[in-house]
């Protein structure tokens, strides 16, 4: 059975409309129960969250819509050399453990908001913060799209192609701006909890769907090996050094993600932080290695898929999966459920992260410093809403050019992964100074950007030069300029110490 | 739009240096997994075993439970650092600072001395 065979008939369509009901009604909650109205409350939930909502919001957070298809989609193009896929999914958790524990109390002591907060404080240097954010909200909204292109494609399978793309876009982009403006962090980390369930329990049972029925991957490996033997092979050469530079670019940059960083903020204690962390380290063993063994088996299922429809091998996979009993079609209906549950609370953190980044970082700094909370909520939730309009027109674009997935996730992780030295060196290393860390993104950026134009005009083939990925080279040129520029200003006289606190730190 | 150089006076980015010791003394947990130096070599060691640089071609023929064994040792290492970075957050970091209510308060003992 191929997607355009699959029809999940009404019943999905009701669960479907179940689901996104509860969201609307955790967003009138979250409303109701807001303790003031303020940026602090609105973004950060006030006083902040303890263990449980905090390991399923990191969760649900972490693990997109991406995850689930465009991560299956690139095993089922790569091989199973992107088995690498789960060791950078951890690595972000291993990577959080260099900044998360120092970012923590800093945020708790100096009640930072967003991460360009904790760039000002610490380097004083306006082009660094507005680099940062800039940096950010490129990443973000490139992220926000690519959720939403995801959404279009899951809600036309599990509709059976009653909606169509952009009627699902824009179905569950109005359920998320709703929920989202009515109760800003709350609403995203409750329906983060209720999506992030879904979601562990959809992967898990899937799993095991995948490992014992039709023969298991021992029928798989079988089959992979009469069709695509090669991409059963390790890498070797460029391939070593592609899989090393996507760990190093992914583990960074996933941990970047300005919405998780802000979980790190809203953490009520170290210790609900560090739980949640800890849990957080194992479960790209269900969800990434989920995705990875569905590329695998669509492989030796479905060996002739070429381009975008390879961005699709988990439906291909799934509609295979319905087919076979009852027991399955449900379980299948309940995975597309977590699907798009997985897309909705990642897009939802992503677009509450940019309205807060664009209120403080932006509005509050530059364009109206004197502005009072309930004239920046406003301004944050009509910027939310106008974003997300345009990206949601931008979806149907990148529709029309079919555009793939794997594509967007170099377009945004390449230059968040720029904001990497700033946040992991910036905690720890005194001596880093803010005009070599502005320099160094700058260059990082620059350097990334003109590897990938230079592919455009055909100066040279790909975007990684001997097999390491564009944003790795940009993060060590960055690197380097930030140690380099650092030591050469901190051997001269630092001057006086500055004040402890920022006076646009104090909202 | 007002530039940021209308409130000149409270701009801290008029003076110069780096932040305050007192930031320094808030960023600064009680103990942290980065500051055991064998945890940072770990997490290194464990990415050179798992990435299969060392393997001869022929590996990919070897199956065990349908994957290659390969990809077993790559899916044993991501196990391993799943444990280590586990271990990092549970028993290598502890943050101190009673004034903030930590559940991870500890009485300090700490001789003094801030990385």
């Amino acid at each position: 059975m191929s997607p355009a065979d699959l029809d999940f008939g009404t019943s999905a369509l009701v669960v479907m409309s179940v689901y996104l009901l509860v969201m609307l009604g955790l967003g009138a909650l979250g409303r109701a129960r807001r303790e003031e109205e303020s940026l602090r409350d609105f973004y950060l939930a006030g006083s902040g969250f303890g263990f449980a909502v905090l390991f399923l919001t990191l969760f649900a957070t972490q693990y997109s819509g991406n995850t689930l298809l465009g991560f299956a989609g690139r095993s089922y193009q790569q091989g199973l050399s992107y088995v690498v896929s789960v060791l950078f999914m951890i690595g972000v958790v291993t990577v959080y453990l260099l900044y998360a524990p120092r970012l923590f109390r800093l945020a708790k002591h100096y009640r930072y908001l967003t991460p360009g907060d904790f760039v000002y404080h610490r380097f004083q240097h306006h082009g660094a913060r507005l680099m940062c954010v800039g940096l950010l909200c490129w990443g973000l909204a490139n992220y926000v799209l690519e959720q939403l292109v995801a959404m279009g494609h899951g809600m036309v399978a599990i509709s059976g192609g009653r909606l169509s793309f952009m009627q699902g876009v824009i179905l569950l982009a109005v359920v998320m701006i709703v929920y989202e403006s009515l109760g800003g962090m709350r609403a995203v980390a409750w329906t983060d909890a209720v999506q992030g369930t879904l979601v562990l329990v959809g992967c898990a049972a899937i799993l095991f769907a995948l490992v014992s029925t039709d023969g298991g991957l021992s029928a798989t490996a079988e089959r992979v090996m009469s069709s695509a033997p090669e991409k059963l092979e390790p890498p070797t050469g460029v391939g070593l050094r592609s899989w090393l530079s996507t760990l190093v670019l992914l583990a960074f940059g996933v941990s970047i993600y300005p919405h998780a960083i802000q979980r790190i903020f809203v953490a009520r204690e170290a210790r609900s932080l560090r739980r949640s962390l800890a849990i957080m380290a194992f479960m790209p063993l269900i969800t990434t290695l989920l995705a990875f063994l569905l590329g695998y088996v669509g492989l030796g299922m479905f060996p002739e898929l070429t381009g975008t429809e390879s961005d699709k091998v988990t439906i291909y996979v799934l509609s295979n999966l319905v087919a076979r009993s009852p027991i399955f079609y449900w379980l299948v209906v309940f995975v597309f459920a977590a699907v798009v549950a997985a897309i909705m609370s990642t897009a939802d953190s992503a677009l509450l992260s940019l309205g807060s980044m664009f209120t403080k970082d932006v509005y509050k700094a530059y364009v109206r410093p004197d502005a009072g909370d309930a004239h920046l909520l406003k301004v944050g939730k009509i910027f939310a809403s106008s974003l997300l309009a345009l990206l949601v027109l931008m979806a149907w674009v990148s529709l029309e050019t079919e555009s793939s997935l794997w594509f967007l996730i170099r377009l945004k992780l390449e230059f968040m992964a720029q904001l990497a030295p700033a946040i992991v060196l910036g905690v720890r290393w005194r001596r880093l100074q803010g005009g070599p860390v502005f320099a160094g993104m700058a260059a990082g950026t620059l350097l990334t950007l003109t590897i990938w134009v230079g592919v455009l005009f055909e100066l040279w083939p790909n975007r990684s030069p001997w097999g390491v990925n564009a944003g790795v080279w940009g993060l060590l040129v960055n690197v380097a300029c930030c140690v380099v520029g650092s030591l050469m200003i901190s051997n001269r006289d630092a001057g006086p110490e500055i004040g402890d606190r920022p006076s646009d730190m104090r909202s | 739009m007002s530039h940021p150089e209308s409130n000149a006076a409270a701009d801290p980015e008029k003076q110069v240096g780096g932040p305050s010791a007192e930031f320094w003394r808030v960023a600064t947990p009680f103990r942290e997994p980065v500051s055991k130096r064998w945890f940072v070599p770990a997490v290194l060691a464990l990415i050179a075993v798992a990435t299969p640089w060392y393997l001869p071609l022929d590996v990919a023929t070897r199956f065990w439970h349908g994957l290659p064994v390969w990809v077993w040792v790559a899916l044993s290492c991501a196990l391993g650092l799943s444990v280590l970075t586990c271990y990092g957050a549970l028993a290598l970091w502890r943050d101190a600072n009673p004034q903030e209510g930590s559940a991870d308060a500890v009485p300090t003992n700490r001789k003094g001395v801030r990385s």
